[in-house]
């Protein structure tokens, strides 16, 4: 589903503790938000989010998913090089995730 | 019926035993389920059967299958949590500690996920059905709760030169030629632990694999009575005692591990259980994960046998009368620590393991790495402590005839006692046992095992090199030397 209104997408950003990170999970967050801002309105939001994008360092992703479903429709799940449990190459993460934003009907993706 | 009996298994061997070509010292086998080599092996695998069945053992050994909703073997089950992967570390501990050799099952179960995963994945981006395909076949293993044997390490031929590159192209197993109704494959898997104590066999590809090496991508299961199947058992340091009758100079009475030459020569596979063919983009994936999987499993099941070799020299120590030397005492100790150090890297690649796209857990990679290279090491030290305690008497010692024969028999026990509370026996039994793990039948899974099962050391290490991030810790480095500016202290 495209995100075809013009009501900005509210976007709740969650990073992992960040102990021993194989991406820079704050770069990487500015990149896509710098990608949204061509195409897709965002507001940011530390409520209920249409989207709930979770920054994890490593592929073993220990942020605690069940406290942040309960709060968003989607939710996407950067774990390391993985995005919803699919290996991506590093220079395609934002691209990826821009994506994901977009088309939020893909981002039900087995998280 | 989903959990199978020890005895049932056994029974199921000996109907398939009349069907299998099995070779041992130059001979055919005829009836390989009772021929004393080979039993101990098949007494291992048994257990893996037997504790199922006891409710104090349930827990770490079945699971309720996702798949199929009944309980089965855990050594079947698709990993589902990281709480899954730390259980199956502890099963494998367990099962070491009550054979005292390599049980053999594990590496089935490694496959089993590596490919569920895998297939999964080569579905999504090639379209392809391995993935149903594979649980189909997976549901009928679960359901009948059999043993598979995961196969991957190819005769390899001239090492430095890659499968499409060898003068033999048998010397990896490839397909021959693709049908209407399957394939045929030819080539030969070595090192095959557990093999002819297996219902079925799962083939996976030897190492990553590029264009142009389609015909070597390819994965597969069939029963192990398939024709054109040959099997060559292959020795083990004091194999022979075995045959000498008695039930001291074995060292450990009841069990032992089995490596198996497997060759296909020419063996038809249907589509239905082919997982993978020309796919060579996925050949590092498939692995990778089975690799990786295989690494965590020796944090368990070498810690399991390690228990026993401390608690040889332990005992030793006790009938030898120098439990209580501080040197002694802290070489045990140290025995200790490293076995447990490699229990905690079993436990913690699993802690930190991770939900895959088709739902079931994968270790962390570069964990289950770390774990496996120090199993290339520290059972090694292990085993140098443990002869270092029991002295050298277990080398040269007398037959276990020779204490039985009248006159010098009684000298020998004369000259081989140590305290009056201490029969000759004990002493002789428990010395056999150190012999059996660590330069014995058992030093094959205990050490060399370790040493080059699941990958050799350089395996390992070409890994590790692969997954660190160096730049990230050298940043780390100049951020607190000055050399990068460092915006993490903010304050006054």
């Amino acid at each position: 589903m495209k995100n075809l209104d013009k009501r900005p997408i509210k976007l709740r950003i969650k990073y992992c503790g960040g102990c021993n990170p194989v991406i820079n999970r704050k770069q990487l967050v500015e990149e896509v938000l710098d990608c949204l801002k061509v195409s897709t309105p965002v507001e940011l939001t530390q409520k209920h989010a249409d989207i709930a994008l979770v920054v994890c360092g490593c592929p073993t992703a220990c942020v605690d998913l069940a406290k942040i479903r309960n709060h968003a429709e989607y939710l996407i799940l950067v774990a390391g090089n993985y995005i919803n449990h699919y290996q991506v190459p590093s220079d395609q993460m934002e691209k990826v995730i821009c994506q994901l934003i977009n088309e939020r009907e893909e981002v039900k993706l087995n998280c | 019926m989903t959990l199978k009996k020890p005895q049932e298994y056994i029974d199921d061997l000996r109907a398939m035993s009349g069907d299998i070509d099995v070779y041992m010292f130059g001979e055919k086998v005829e009836n390989y389920v009772d021929n004393p080599i080979i039993r101990p092996s098949i007494n291992a695998m048994a257990m893996t059967y037997k504790l199922a069945q006891e409710p104090e053992y349930e827990d770490l050994m079945t699971e309720v299958s996702t798949l199929t909703g009944e309980r089965v073997n855990r050594f079947t089950y698709l990993h589902q949590s990281q709480e899954d992967l730390i259980k199956k570390v502890k099963m494998l501990r367990l099962l070491g500690q009550k054979t005292g050799c390599c049980f053999q099952r594990c590496v089935g179960m490694d496959a089993v996920n590596a490919l569920y995963n895998t297939t999964f994945e080569m579905d999504a981006k090639h379209n392809t059905d391995y993935h149903e395909r594979f649980k189909k076949w997976l549901i009928d293993i679960q359901n009948q709760d059999l043993t598979v044997d995961g196969c991957m390490t190819d005769a390899r031929g001239d090492r430095s030169k890659s499968p499409g590159q060898q003068p033999d192209p048998d010397a990896y197993l490839h397909v021959v030629e693709k049908r209407e109704d399957g394939i045929v494959v030819r080539g030969c898997k070595l090192h095959q632990t557990g093999m002819i104590n297996s219902h079925e066999i799962l083939v996976m590809p030897n190492n990553s694999l590029k264009p142009g090496e389609e015909e070597w991508a390819v994965c597969f299961a069939i029963p192990l009575n398939t024709p054109g199947m040959i099997y060559v058992y292959g020795r083990q340091s004091c194999d022979t005692r075995k045959l000498e009758g008695g039930d001291i100079d074995i060292g450990n009475k009841y069990f032992g591990g089995q490596e198996v030459m497997t060759i296909f020569e020419d063996v038809f596979v249907p589509w239905d259980r082919v997982f993978m063919c020309g796919e060579t983009d996925f050949t590092t994936m498939i692995v990778e994960r089975f690799a990786g999987y295989h690494r965590q499993s020796y944090g368990g099941c070498k810690v399991g046998v390690g228990d026993n070799l401390i608690g040889c020299a332990k005992a030793l120590a006790d009938y030898q009368g120098v439990a209580k030397a501080s040197g002694v005492k802290d070489k045990i100790v140290e025995m200790c620590h490293l076995n447990e150090t490699l229990y905690a890297c079993g436990i913690a690649c699993s802690a930190e393991g991770r939900k895959t796209a088709a739902g079931n857990y994968l270790i962390d990679i570069l964990l289950a790495n770390i774990c496996k290279q120090n199993v290339t090491r520290f059972p090694y030290e292990i085993a140098r402590l443990g002869q270092d305690i029991a002295g050298g008497y277990f080398v040269t010692m007398p037959s276990e005839k020779d204490f039985n024969i009248p006159v010098v028999g009684e000298l020998v026990k004369k000259y081989s006692s140590t305290s009056t509370e201490v029969p000759v026996e004990k002493r002789q039994r428990m010395l056999r046992l150190m012999e059996n793990l660590t330069l014995g039948c058992a030093a094959v899974g205990y050490l060399t095992e370790s040493m080059h099962g699941a990958g050799s050391p350089q395996a390992q290490r070409i890994m590790i090199t692969r997954l660190i991030d160096l730049e990230h810790r050298k940043e780390l480095a100049e951020k607190l030397c000055g050399v990068k500016e460092n915006n993490d202290v903010d304050w006054e």
